[in-house]
């Protein structure tokens, strides 16, 4: 009883903070497996004939190469765009670094969805920023510890971000639809112009939208097949289909703004 | 006396935190399609082997550990926990063998209880009303079956550990 | 001794009296109880129903306008605001309550409910401004609307706290707030003019409307409502088909708590959008009438002949009706009125027509026979009537002219003489008979028809002006002195005498289904022989090819025009109005148009030298496009 009336009544303060210091005291145990797993790689590899690492060396040596010429071409693609944008007197948008981190921890079902990366506030994360991978988004960090930081799927329904279709500045909003078992998630996308249109058989690409400056423009959020009109007929919602690689993401990026990292 | 205590009550806490990391392990393969909620993992073997203080203060620290990610007050995921382990305590109260029945039937109940109270407590992250019974059910049902087999080993085991370090004691 | 034999049984009658008052208080009691169950029971559950349902109406969008070939000239855009639901907030109202409370009694002040509840929802109510503001990096004020009376009466109803979001602003809230904060985004919409000024008058703007939301058929007519506002029409084609426009509203019945505080909805009637309206616009002969207007006052309309349908309407000076929406600001309102741009000239501008009145004489005088095709008369640069010259416009005379020459040079006397051969009356017949002071048909509810004049001695005498004389007659041949025309009457003459009826139905609908007939317009076949309407109309070509209406020529198109300089007094200053009236092709016409423009200065403007160059862009554009209208479901 007297733990009971602990629990409830002890104050806010007091339970935020247990909270956070046992985050932060869970942080590293949970990313020990991710580094552990490395290691078994490692020594995999490392168990691995002569022969086949020359020929893993000589495979990557190769892919090495070819990201240097797109390295090299995106870098070339990047002065020009900016030189472009000086000329026209455009306003640059916002830039972003990307902070790769490994996904250590995976946490989807009925109430919450979410990740854990292996990099924290050490690495420069904060709260809010967003979180993408090759295939798109994955969401937004909601929590960071030193090492560590938790990232809200863009899946869960808490998740609510500005978006458009591809090839259109008109902004839609996306919420996540949350996640199904054995079934990939989904997203609702509402506030669509009444005049969009989604033909027989054909989808829409949903992307982000920069309007709110957490999201460079333009990443892929999933497909619409299918617009509904609203009862007020103003606006039509639809269902977005996310993409498969959410449920196997290994490796995601942060995107950190330029101007956070100058401070 | 003192080193019993000890000895019992730093057993089941080492082994609950091994099960939070287990747990954690397993749902980070499985959760894009069914995510285990195993609590009484935590409790059940807990209200078996140890005294009122052992059980609060394992239960305690083994709620906080695992509900990181549960998005409600703190304080009411260690509540939950802790009426589950009066619960549980009352169920074991005048159990001298872990038979496997009792086991399955302790686990499953305490189980299904705390996760009833989630349900209740917890807002749907998923949008539609059979959506989200479909998912609750899964994943009730998948923790069920993962607990069955599991039920009677995961009572005895902090029993078993201590045996190895003082084999000539019987149970604790 | 013999003991009462009520003692032995027994029997006490004052015992049994009390049982059965008992039973008689208890048959009544459950007669009582019987009577609220059965009988009281709908009104109870009646009662019930109202104390904890509450009503709230939605208003349907508005339908969408188009012009005749489709294209969208009034719809709806979203606005967004950041609303707050009371509802949610109302612990939050409370515990700022009783820490005010506290405060104030600890600091020994004095403590009135009233005072400290308003102060409380201020303090929350701004607490979430401030949260906004930080979010958004703006400096928003609560809003000044008064929330104790929406507590109080629209408590249901979302709270605004920011309204008219952008789209950036919209995009971060949406990414910002929490999606389970009381802060939410809510989207109405409002009236939305693609074409901003262009043709503002004719499409007309709303209002905001409480009253006349449709509640018949909703469901919970005696339960307690609350509702949104709708949208009413005030000017132009949104008053006038203001029921076609509007949408069906919607319905949701709240259950309620003890408070008034919504928490399940027991029933949902989604609101419906309006229908929509396809006029008979032609958007792109309006916007070139338009720009070749410019900035001066006027009018200018362009009917189909044919049919009577309105291709363009232009007023100006004009407002942007998006101005309007959603609400009209004192700043808005004081600024549109110093510029006179309220009225629709087309339709409620009262103007003398000038010499375009001549095209009515010189069919009065050729249907009285005082004149005949080829009749000629002299001009010598004025005709004395009475004891005043009446001039013509050449000071030194046009010589002897026929009935075309005379129109194509716009020679006063020649129809001062016709009018005084032929009686006034037959002017005033003609004038009838081509609805000169008639409602057009137009369904348009601005509309001055009734206010036009036909100048007649009846009217004059009722002026107390004395009696008709002949520079009356003089006068009204040339369409001066008491005429009073409305340009929307004067294209439905040009377009009646165009299609050699006496009558035309002027319509803002497209739908030619039907139109093109002597009995839709209410016309009867004009009563002038083949040499007869031929002349008039060689005189208007004329008047094209070399005379007074050269400025509305059209490469490749012949065109018959008349023009016209009326003149009034404004102000002590003598002004000019420059008419033109014109249709084309002249021997087929499609097309008619009348052009007005006031003049602000003396001399400043002419007949065929302002009004022509509007008139030839307006022909050369339909004749470019020639736009025949698509349908739109």
């Amino acid at each position: 009883m007297a733990a009971l009336l602990v629990c409830l009544l002890a104050p806010s303060a007091l339970r935020h903070f247990t909270s956070r210091v046992f985050s932060e005291f869970r942080a590293p145990i949970d990313s020990l497996p991710s580094h552990l797993s490395d290691l078994e790689k490692y020594w995999l590899m490392s168990a691995g004939s002569k022969r086949s690492l020359i020929e893993a060396g000589r495979d990557l040596a190769r892919l090495n190469s070819a990201y240097e010429l797109k390295l090299r071409e995106n870098e070339f693609l990047k002065s020009r765009l900016s030189r472009y944008e000086k000329i026209l007197s455009m306003p640059t948008p916002d830039r972003f670094k990307c902070e790769v981190a490994r996904v250590i921890r995976r946490e989807v079902n009925a109430w919450w969805q979410y990740i854990v990366i292996r990099k924290g506030s050490a690495d420069g994360i904060r709260e809010g920023y967003a979180v993408i991978y090759a295939g798109g988004v994955v969401g937004r960090v909601v929590k960071t510890t030193v090492h560590t930081a938790t990232v809200e799927l863009v899946s869960s329904r808490k998740f609510r971000m500005a978006a458009q279709f591809d090839g259109e500045d008109r902004p839609v909003i996306y919420q996540g639809g949350g996640s199904f078992s054995f079934r990939t998630g989904k997203g609702v996308v509402t506030d669509v112009p009444g005049d969009v249109r989604i033909a027989s058989g054909e989808s829409l690409r949903l992307v982000t939208s920069p309007l709110a400056g957490t999201f460079p423009e333009g990443i892929f959020i999933g497909d619409v097949v299918d617009l509904k009109t609203d009862s007020d007929a103003l606006f039509k919602t639809g269902v977005v289909k996310l993409s498969e690689g959410l449920d196997s993401l290994r490796e995601v990026s942060v995107l950190v703004p330029i101007a956070d990292v100058a401070k | 006396m003192i080193k019993r205590v000890d000895l019992r009550f730093l057993v089941v806490l080492l082994v609950n935190l091994g099960y939070a990391y287990a747990i954690a392990s397993v749902n980070n393969w499985l959760s894009p399609y069914v995510y285990l909620m195993l609590p009484a993992l935590f409790i059940v073997p807990a209200a078996k082997w140890l005294g009122t203080g052992g059980l609060i203060f394992v239960v305690l620290v083994s709620s906080l550990a695992s509900s990181t990610f549960i998005p409600l007050p703190m304080g009411i995921v260690s509540i939950i926990w802790l009426l589950a382990a009066a619960f549980a305590r009352v169920l074991c109260a005048n159990t001298e063998k872990v038979h496997a029945v009792w086991a399955i039937g302790v686990m499953e109940i305490v189980n299904f209880s705390i996760l009833f109270l989630y349900t209740v407590f917890l807002p749907s992250a998923v949008d539609g009303i059979s959506e989200y019974i479909l998912r609750v059910a899964c994943d009730i049902l998948a923790s069920a079956l993962v607990l069955f087999p599991l039920s009677k080993w995961a009572v005895e085991f902090p029993d078993r550990i201590i045996r190895l370090f003082e084999p000539s004691r019987g149970e604790f | 001794m013999d003991r009462p034999r009520d003692i032995l049984s027994n029997r006490n009658p004052r015992i049994e009296a009390f049982y059965w008052l008992f039973a008689l208080a208890f048959l009544v009691l459950i007669c009582a109880l019987a009577y609220r169950q059965i009988f009281m029971y709908d009104e109870y559950v009646a009662m019930g129903e109202r104390q904890s349902m509450r009503r709230v109406i939605e208003p349907g969008v508005r339908g969408d306008i188009f012009d005749r070939s489709g294209k969208l000239l009034v719809t709806n855009r979203p606005r967004f605001s950041a609303v707050v639901y009371f509802n949610e907030i109302r612990l939050q109202f409370r515990e700022e309550y009783f820490k005010l409370k506290k405060s104030k009694i600890a600091a020994g002040e004095k403590v009135s409910y009233s005072e400290l509840t308003r102060e409380a929802r201020e303090r929350v109510l701004n607490g979430y401004v401030e949260e906004i503001n930080r979010v958004l990096g703006t400096d928003y004020k609560l809003p000044d609307a008064d929330f104790n009376k929406h507590f109080s009466q629209r408590v249901l109803l979302p709270f605004p706290l920011v309204k008219n979001l952008t789209p950036k602003e919209h995009a971060i809230l949406a990414e910002k707030i929490p999606v389970d904060s009381p802060i939410q985004i809510y989207t109405d919409s409002v009236r939305y003019y693609p074409y901003g000024d262009c043709a503002s008058h004719v499409l007309g703007y709303v209002r905001g409307n409480f009253d006349d939301v449709e509640t018949v058929g909703m469901p919970g007519e005696n339960l307690r409502t609350y509702t949104f506002a709708g949208k009413m029409g005030c000017t132009g084609i949104e008053k006038a088909f203001d029921e076609h426009l509007t949408g069906g509203s919607g319905a949701k019945i709240w259950v309620v708590d003890l408070d008034g505080f919504q928490y399940d909805v027991v029933a949902d009637v989604p609101p419906t959008k309006g229908n929509s309206v396809i006029s008979s616009l032609d958007i792109d002969i309006q916007q070139e009438m338009e720009e070749r207007f410019g900035d001066r006052k006027g009018a200018a309309i362009a009917m189909d002949v044919r049919t009577g349908e309105v291709l363009a309407m232009v007023s100006k000076p004009a407002y942007d009706p998006n101005m309007l929406s959603p609400y009209i600001s004192s700043k808005v309102y004081a600024e549109i009125t110093e510029r006179d741009a309220w009225l629709n000239r087309a339709t409620q501008g009262l103007y003398p027509p000038g010499s375009t009145f001549k095209i009515v004489t010189a069919c009065a005088g050729l249907m009285t026979g005082v004149i005949e095709p080829d009749s000629v008369k002299e001009c010598l640069g004025g005709l004395k009537v009475g004891s005043r010259i009446f001039p013509c416009n050449s000071r030194y005379g046009h010589g002897n002219l026929s009935l075309s020459s005379a129109i194509a040079h716009s020679c006063n006397v020649y129809f001062y003489e016709t009018a005084l051969d032929c009686d006034v009356a037959a002017i005033v017949e003609t004038a009838k008979d081509f609805g000169l002071n008639s409602w057009t048909g137009i369904e348009l509810k601005e509309d001055a028809w009734r206010l036009s004049i036909i100048a007649n001695p009846q009217y004059k005498r009722r002026r107390g002006d004395g009696p008709w004389l002949g520079g009356d007659t003089a006068n009204m041949s040339i369409g001066q002195g008491y005429m009073r025309q409305t340009p929307l009457q004067m294209v439905c003459m040009t377009a009646s005498f165009a299609s050699k009826r006496t009558r035309t139905k002027a319509s803002i609908l497209r739908d030619s289904s039907h139109k093109n007939t002597l009995e839709y317009h209410g016309a009867e076949k004009l009563d002038l022989s083949e040499s007869q309407y031929a002349a008039i109309l060689e005189g208007m070509k004329q008047a094209v090819r070399s005379g007074t209406c050269r400025s509305a020529a059209v490469d490749g198109v012949e065109v018959a025009a008349k023009s016209g300089t009326a003149q009034v007094m404004s102000e002590g200053k003598k002004l000019a109005l420059a008419w033109m009236i014109s249709f084309a092709p002249a021997d087929n016409p499609e097309i008619a148009t009348v052009v007005i423009v006031e003049g602000e200065e003396p001399g400043d403007v002419a007949g065929g030298r302002t009004a022509g160059p509007i008139t030839g862009a307006a022909l050369k554009k339909y004749f470019r496009t020639r736009a025949g209208g698509i349908n739109i479901e």
